[in-house]
């Protein structure tokens, strides 16, 4: 028996006509031993997950193999004839997905979807099955198996649905994991918690682990090995000790340097003592209720009792997780959501009595960077309009609208032909910067962002990072940032807030909150943070620039 | 007990829904010009206003509107739904007579529209964008286009008269007097071409319908989550793609169940088919009131009850929602 199970080499993958490229792969050669964890990092685009789906033998339709060879464990893939292919999926290469939300089948039970899988690979006696669908349920650290076998999915989070995931991937002890970016789309504490898994698992049970990420962060807690790609080519291979503290290619430094440190930045934490907006006693409570004869009320207690207060020219960071509250008071703060209870005084007037005339003007004082660059702006409107738009209805002619708009490009460094160009035609990254002219276009005081730049690849998140930073120093603009990231939060905040289940249970200057955090859970989030051992011991790592 | 509660809190809202259908309905018809009064002078060729007079007294067509309409609601809240001004009947007879040949009628369409129809959507998504999927696209649009009488009069065009294999009009040979087995498939002879036609334009929908569900669900995550588990391929399609494609398609169905008995006037027309919609067309025509109103309420009756049966499959079929939850 060999020690190499995987074997690709020379590998090509063809896109369809039209694509930004001919190939998605482009001549990668690599090996996956046994007992190990490979981590390939790469940014969108880079063709990572479709080097991985073929290895599964499940390219999308339009996609195929132009070139080099795949050989698992002596067997070259490529002349497996797709019984035989299926016979593998499942049983010798298992392979878990970015989004648990939707990997599992919504009307299927969690014990079923595990079961079907012995099933379709010879498993006959109906007992023992169950027995072992059940082992697994507890040996990924789920709590009641035996209830859970019979519950749907729906009922479970998304770290308890990417547990499930793992039962089954590992139901028949597969030779190869592969993980596409498995936690992704988890909190932090939560992928803390699955990364803990898969890399107990692997030592447990000596499979190899062909681990896809885009996080070096990530990297730093599980790789044994680490293979870079980069516009469908591995630019960069190693071991991850040596990888990460002496990255070669000037794409790998990029990358690494992209993953920021945890301490504050010290030049921050200069801002105006007079309070901008202050937050008091705010609580919202978001209630559902059915039933004709007797009212059933579910109550979610988004926000209790917060109060916080902006000063001029201040960034605010508010980290939690999700379902911690924090976009609810961002949009509370802008009047998107009406509150129960509490008062939020902005330049000393309270605006949660203002209506008409007086709040729209406020409106104007604060405006709102969201998350999502590519729904957030409105795909039939030209970036022109969308600048002037608002400007427009809140009174400013024509011409000077337009004046405006093209110095706003200028200002957040795009090009002034945008002007007449439509959302589609831009990147993430542009599109991100589109969102923060056309909060400014209004010569706002408080900007609210919300997680601004998580859905942006990370060395486009620095130069977003770069451009708010930068922007806030000239303009002296206050803003409340709003992010799971605690890495990102480091980077551009003076003041952090940290939220919990509705409640605000810490805040304080950046360098105490992570120097010496006080509450426990905040404690609890930097432990979480992937790679904190990595990046925030001294001396392990060469500190880009 | 919460299923319990869900159904009693349906019927409550359902009888509130009726009650506006019977006052709105009632308006619209007198709303109508024409009344029974004018109908039956017309026919008893006594157009003299002392005639017309003693018709609508004899009905209470003479009191205020108000009044009418307050009669009539109390008398259907005893579920007494009158006599047919024309045929001299108690309404309530005459509708369960003809409502078995109207539910026999609609209920083949349905199956057979539901049957082919969803068939005919999968083979297209399975084919998509290659010649079958081609077809069977075009094809359903044309049945969608095409008016229903038209379908129906070309149909009794080409199998009763050209080729003489199937009866044009009517439930049963007249005059035949078949029993048992005969008698059923004497029936059955007769409901080809009417429920066919009925089928067809409803077939056009579910194909269009299925097949954009079943592309929808092909691609989701949890499919190619069970590719990679190694599930075989016939599986994947009945456990996954199939069972979640369907879901809108029970939704679309049990609605649509409802509205058939509506639907399926023209079809008795075109076949002379001795059912509810037939009854309901000679009573808008004669300006029977409490007829087509009862008609009226009936149907609606169907159309709601349908539409709590479809409520109740749906959380039956779909584990997320919970009746009453």
């Amino acid at each position: 028996m060999t020690d190499t199970l995987l074997d690709i080499r020379d590998l090509r993958i063809a896109l369809p006509a039209g694509a930004d490229r001919p190939y998605a792969v482009d001549g990668v050669s690599l090996t996956l031993r046994r007992d190990e964890i490979l981590c390939i990092v790469g940014e969108s685009g880079s063709g990572k997950s479709l080097l991985a789906n073929a290895v599964m033998g499940l390219l999308p339709g339009a996609v195929r193999i132009a070139g080099g060879s795949l050989h698992f464990d002596g067997t070259d893939l490529a002349r497996l004839d797709p019984e035989a292919y299926r016979k593998l999926r499942g049983r010798r290469i298992a392979m878990i997905f970015q989004e648990p939300m939707t990997a599992l089948n919504p009307i299927m039970t969690v014990g079923e979807q595990i079961d079907e899988l012995l099933v379709a690979h010879g498993m006959t006696d109906k007992a023992s099955r169950r027995r072992r669908v059940i082992d697994l349920l507890a040996a990924t650290e789920l709590p009641e198996p035996e209830l859970l076998y019979h519950a749907y999915p729906f009922r479970l989070s998304g770290g308890q649905r990417q547990r499930v995931m793992i039962a089954a991937a590992l139901a028949l002890e597969p030779d190869i994991l592969i993980a596409d970016e498995p936690t992704t789309a988890l909190d932090v504490t939560t992928q803390k918690q699955i990364l803990t898994l898969i890399r107990d698992l692997q030592a447990r049970r000596r499979i190899a682990v062909l681990f896809i990420t885009h996080d070096f962060g990530v990297v730093a807690e599980i790789a044994h090995r680490v293979a870079v790609m980069q516009w469908g080519k591995v630019v960069e291979e190693g071991a991850a000790a040596d990888v990460l503290v002496r990255p070669h290619h000037p794409y790998t430094q990029r990358l690494v340097a992209a993953v920021h440190g945890l301490s504050a930045r010290p030049e921050l934490a200069a801002h105006a003592a007079e309070p901008l907006l202050e937050v008091v006693g705010l609580s919202k409570t978001f209630r559902t209720s059915q039933g004709l004869f007797v009212r059933r009320r579910r109550e979610v207690h988004a926000l209790r009792q917060v109060s916080l207060t902006i000063h001029r020219g201040e960034t605010v960071g508010l980290v939690g997780e999700s379902g911690s509250g924090k976009t609810t008071l961002g949009h509370a703060i802008v009047r998107l959501v009406d509150t129960d209870a509490g008062e939020i005084r902005f330049r000393g007037a309270d605006i949660l009595a203002q209506g008409g005339a007086r709040l729209r003007a406020t409106r104007a004082r604060i405006q709102m960077v969201f998350q999502d660059p590519f729904a957030s702006l409105n795909p039939r409107h030209s970036v022109g309009r969308i600048l002037t738009e608002t400007p427009r209805i809140h009174g400013v002619g024509k011409a000077e609208a337009e004046t405006r708009a093209r110095r706003l490009l200028e200002l957040v460094g795009l090009d002034a032909s945008a002007f007449g160009r439509y959302p589609h035609e831009f990147s993430g990254g542009q599109r991100q910067r589109i969102g923060i002219a056309r909060a400014l276009a209004l010569e706002p005081e408080l900007i609210v962002a919300d997680e601004p730049v998580s859905a942006l690849d990370v060395s486009v998140q620095g130069q977003v990072l770069d451009l708010l930073a930068d922007i806030r120093k000239r303009l002296g603009l206050a803003m409340l940032f709003i992010t799971h990231d605690l890495r990102v939060a480091a980077q551009v905040c003076d003041t952090i807030a940290v939220m919990r289940r509705g409640e605000l249970v810490e805040i304080g200057p950046a360098a105490e909150v992570f120097g010496k955090p006080r509450h426990d859970y905040t404690r609890r989030l930097l432990a979480s943070v992937p790679g904190a051992g990595w990046t925030d011991r001294p001396g392990t790592r060469l500190t880009a620039g | 007990m919460k299923q319990l509660e869900f159904i009693a809190g349906r019927l409550v809202k359902a009888v509130i829904v009726l009650l506006g259908i019977v006052i709105l309905a009632f308006l619209l018809i007198r709303a109508t010009p024409g009344d029974p009064a004018a109908v039956l002078a017309g026919e008893a060729g006594a157009v003299d206003a002392e005639f017309m007079q003693r018709v609508r007294a004899e009905f209470g067509l003479d009191r205020p509107m108000a009044e009418q309409l307050a009669i009539y609601v109390k008398q259907i809240a005893t579920l007494q739904f009158g006599e047919s001004y024309r045929q001299q009947r108690p309404v309530l007879d005459l509708i369960t007579e003809r409502l078995p040949a109207t539910l026999l009628l609609t209920l083949s369409a349905f199956g057979i529209a539901l049957l082919v129809g969803v068939s005919l959507g999968v083979t297209a998504a399975r084919h998509v964008g290659r010649w079958p999927d081609m077809a069977i696209t075009v094809a359903a649009l044309v049945f969608f286009a095409v008016p229903l009488f038209w379908i129906g009069l070309m149909a009794i065009l080409l199998f009763s008269v050209k080729l003489p294999w199937l009866p044009a009009f009517g439930m049963e040979t007249v005059g035949a007097d078949y029993d048992g087995i005969d008698a059923l498939l004497d029936t059955i002879r007769h409901l080809i071409l009417p429920a066919t036609t009925l089928g067809l334009f409803y077939i056009a929908i579910y194909v269009r319908m299925t097949r954009a569900s079943v592309i929808e669900v092909m691609d989701l995550d949890f499919v190619r989550t069970a590719r990679a588990k190694g599930i075989p391929e016939g599986r994947i399609w009945r456990r996954h793609i199939l069972r979640n494609a369907l879901l809108p398609i029970v939704t679309l169905a049990s609605i649509q169940a409802g509205n058939l008995v509506g639907g399926a006037v023209l079809t008795e027309t075109v076949f002379a088919w001795p059912g509810i919609g037939r009854l309901a067309f000679d009573a808008l025509l004669q300006r029977d009131y409490n007829l087509l109103l009862a008609v009226f309420i009936v149907t609606s009756a169907l159309v709601i009850l349908f539409n709590l049966i479809a409520d109740l499959v749906y959380a039956l079929v779909d584990p997320r929602i919970e009746v009453g939850a």
